[in-house]
């Protein structure tokens, strides 16, 4: 039986609110807009079952629920939809390839060489516009592939013996793009005592599969997850993430989406951000101090996938500790890529309109580094902008390990 | 080390309580979940505008002297109330969106179907005055703008208007949307968000100067700039000698946007920090102190401690109070509110009865610092109740909501210590 939540879009009282922050409905006419697609449409799909073209235009940046003032889960309802609708339509091929990171990131990052053939030939690729044919835009910023992935490299890391422990939940992007966030994360934690376990038998939290409309897929790796995530919150970890995705699935989407309630809410209390957790610490006074200068101006951009998770933005806590860096906060609004929503070709160019005004920010600026904990944000912070965006926590490890490579 | 103040909600009276805090030296957290009514209101600052039996009134302020002080403004005094009404337009003006109007005065701002209503501060878009020196008023439709008719306004303004030298009349305008079956009908924040850009200006421009014949009003929808900023009138009033007033349309409001993104500007250069999406569900209190009050979102309890904090969650509506058959009460502090245990005796048989409802002024019961009370007795001590939450106003009856809001605000955050 289908784990597939449905709930009542009654929640919603019309007030309108979600349209100033909608970022595709400032972009586009083509999409309604957060409060028609979502509750209202979603009243009427339980009558009717029609062709519901709109519903592609949503990036589920969830900028929506966070303005909303009656708690209504609209981008949720959005993605519930889409998912309904493919049902009785066919996929695409750029959806196919695009749900597939998982799967893409551990053949390629397996074999030697073979990622740097990748990312040469996607690049190929996207020269000679061969990945319109498959409805992927020839303009988003294409992420690369790390020669070895990050469970490999921390399989071999030796860390020193510290009493207490945390699990933590790399997600796809960490593990076969950018292992480095990891392994800063492992030496800033080692720094506080406190050992970094990972388990690779952790799967995607389902991100790209949600915006494409794969739930069943997802509801799979959900139960997957949670299960272990429940596992290990009662052996007494706490769980740290670095992507703010993975940690909005992991606590809450999986919640709205599926009926997983009982097993989300034994581990979610101690799923934390990695900053956040930083920043507890600091509250503790456990946090180390012997940050060293870092003459650097950079620029912060804030992921809506962490905003609209209630905690404040806790870069503007750690970072200002750090002597001679100087920290401009872009308030942009949303870069606009929004996972897969800016490689597909129907969305890519609304993804462009809408990170146009982060980019021009980045562009302007005096800042020669942007920073956002978002992986996602970052490719298309760099696109274009001659500049190049780094995790917060490269910065932290930086400035406590300025001698290290 | 300063001593810090938490803030509940995120509204007009949140906001304003945080900008006067954080210039006062506070340590500043606005704890907000959802956006504030702003964007659901249209960002004019009403004090007083009818008494009791719907008389209007011509000086807010000397009326505020006629009130018993279970009203909020008899709690918080003309001066303060004064105070507070010239702090906000000097800190509009500051961050250049200045605020217009006087203290001692109503002005007649036009509706959105041509009718006149009173107000006291206005943004620098709804100057109600201009009217009375207008030659000609030109009311502006826009092509595929929903529930907003120029006909309308035209044909009221005729009629509301006595002087009648003044020309009235209406055109509708056309901008380049696209438009298809494909595409959403436009809203008053598209048309806004078109005419910041310089093509949407132009041919905004171009399609009015023709109109423009001795003393020109136009009158038009909220859609001078979606930001806080008085740019495209000051250009228009350059490049073509013409004034305008805007009207409300349909939610979003852009107005009480571009209000709500001024205030957070605003507190944001202060340094005051704004948590989004926290969702403040309950307190801790000993001998009538709070220490930290918590909230709840997908993950865990957050709590956040501070010397003081300031309720500004809103009413029945904003969720800051709740009502259950016969009841009525406040969430966080478990404030009761006493109502009447019968709900048939809390409204009138018909809502449009033209005289106050009974639930419109129910709420929390404070001292005059603001405190929650309980039949005299001060139930927390470093708690302030600031917004709709307060007891003892209507202010849909006597129009008088934002004035509250801003002056509950002001006179909260000036008497921390």
């Amino acid at each position: 039986m289908t784990l597939i939540k449905t709930e009542n879009p009654d929640q919603c009282i019309s007030c309108n609110i979600c349209l100033t922050a909608c970022p595709v409905a400032k972009a586009t006419l083509r999409y309604r807009g957060p409060k028609l697609t979502g509750p209202a449409l979603s009243r009427l799909r339980k009558l009717v079952d029609d062709e519901d073209n709109m519903l592609k235009y949503c990036s589920n940046c969830k900028n929506c629920e966070r303005v909303c003032p009656s708690g209504t889960p609209i981008a949720s309802l959005n993605m519930k939809a889409r998912a309904n609708y493919f049902k009785t339509h066919k996929h695409d091929l750029a959806d196919h390839i695009l749900s597939n990171n998982e799967f893409i990131g551990k053949t390629l990052t397996k074999i030697p060489f073979l990622p740097m053939i990748a990312n040469q030939t996607m690049h190929i690729g996207q020269k000679l516009k061969a990945l319109d044919i498959v409805g992927l835009s020839s303009k988003a910023p294409l992420p690369q592939y790390a020669k070895e992935d990050f469970y490999s490299i921390y399989k071999k890391y030796q860390q020193p013996a510290c009493e207490k422990k945390v699990l933590f939940y790399p997600g796809c992007y960490v593990n076969y793009n950018e292992p480095q966030i990891g392994i800063d994360l492992i030496k800033v934690f080692n720094h506080q005592g406190i050992e970094v376990v990972v388990d690779p038998n952790f799967k995607c939290c389902g991100s790209p599969l949600i915006s494409t409309g794969f739930l069943d897929k997802v509801e799979n790796l959900a139960k997957h997850n949670t299960k272990l995530l429940k596992s290990y919150a009662e052996k007494g970890f706490d769980i740290i993430t670095t992507c703010t995705t993975c940690a909005l699935i992991l606590k809450q989407e999986y919640r709205e989406l599926f009926n997983l309630d009982e097993t989300v809410k034994s581990y979610a209390p101690r799923l934390y951000d990695a900053l956040e957790y930083l920043c507890l610490l600091d509250e503790e006074g456990k946090l180390k101090q012997d940050f060293k200068p870092l003459d650097q101006e950079v620029i912060y951009h804030t992921p809506c996938h962490l905003k609209v998770q209630g905690y404040g933005r806790p870069v503007f806590k750690l970072l200002p500790k750090i002597p001679g860096l100087s920290i401009e906060d872009a308030n942009a609004g949303c870069c606009g890529l929004s996972g897969v929503y800016g490689y597909k070709k129907e969305t890519s160019k609304i993804a462009r309109i809408v990170g146009s005004e982060l980019k021009a920010k980045i562009r302007n600026s005096k800042a020669s580094l942007g920073i956002c904990e978002c992986n996602i944000c970052r490719l298309q912070m760099q696109n274009g902008t001659g500049k190049k965006a780094v995790h917060p926590l490269r910065l932290i490890c930086k400035s406590y390990f300025p001698s290290d490579k | 080390m300063s001593k810090s103040v938490v803030i509940i909600g995120g509204g007009i009276s949140g906001l304003f309580a945080a900008c006067i805090c954080a210039k006062r030296g506070f340590k500043t957290t606005v704890l907000s979940y959802g956006q504030g009514a702003l964007a659901a209101a249209g960002g004019i600052i009403d004090v007083f505008g009818y008494d009791e039996k719907g008389k209007l009134i011509h000086d807010p302020l000397e009326h505020i002297n006629s009130l018993p002080s279970s009203h909020p403004y008899g709690k918080i005094g003309a001066e303060n109330v004064e105070a507070a009404l010239n702090t906000f337009l000097k800190l509009s003006a500051e961050a250049k969106y200045p605020y217009k109007g006087d203290v001692h005065k109503n002005q007649m701002v036009p509706t959105g179907i041509g009718t006149f209503k009173p107000t006291c501060l206005t943004p620098p878009t709804i100057d109600g005055d201009l009217i009375n020196h207008a030659d000609r008023i030109v009311v502006l439709g826009f092509k595929g703008l929903k529930d907003y008719f120029a006909d309308l306004i035209c044909e009221n303004l005729r009629r509301n208007l006595p002087k009648s030298s003044c020309e009235i009349l209406s055109t509708e305008i056309l901008l380049n949307f696209e438009s298809s079956s494909a595409c959403r009908d436009i809203s008053a924040l598209d048309i806004a968000r078109k005419l910041d850009t310089h093509v949407g200006y132009l041919n905004f421009r171009e399609q009015i100067k023709s109109y423009v014949k001795g003393k020109t009003l136009f009158i038009l929808p909220p859609v001078l700039s979606a930001s806080p900023s008085t740019d495209l009138l000051d250009l228009l009033d350059i490049e073509i000698n013409a004034k305008f007033i805007e009207v409300s349309a349909m939610p979003p409001s852009v107005t009480g946007y571009r209000t709500e993104l001024m205030l957070k500007n605003i507190a944001e250069k202060l340094g005051v920090e704004i948590i989004e999406k926290a969702h403040v569900f309950a307190s801790e209190v000993k001998d009538k102190h709070c220490s930290y009050v918590m909230t709840q979102g997908f993950d865990r309890i957050r709590k956040y401690s501070a010397d003081h904090f300031i309720l500004a969650s809103g009413g029945v509506f904003g969720n800051g109070l709740v009502t259950q058959m016969g009841r009525m009460y406040e969430p966080i502090f478990n404030i009761e509110i006493d109502v009447p245990k019968n709900q048939q005796e809390w409204s009138h048989q018909y809502l449009f009865t033209g005289r106050p409802q009974p639930f419109a002024t129910y709420g929390i019961e404070t001292d005059n610092t603001l405190r929650p009370t309980n039949k005299g007795q001060l139930l927390l001590d470093n708690v302030y109740v600031v917004g709709r939450a307060l007891a003892g106003y209507d202010f849909c009856f006597e129009k008088s909501g934002n004035g509250v809001a801003i002056c509950s605000a002001y006179h909260a955050a000036s008497l921390l210590e």
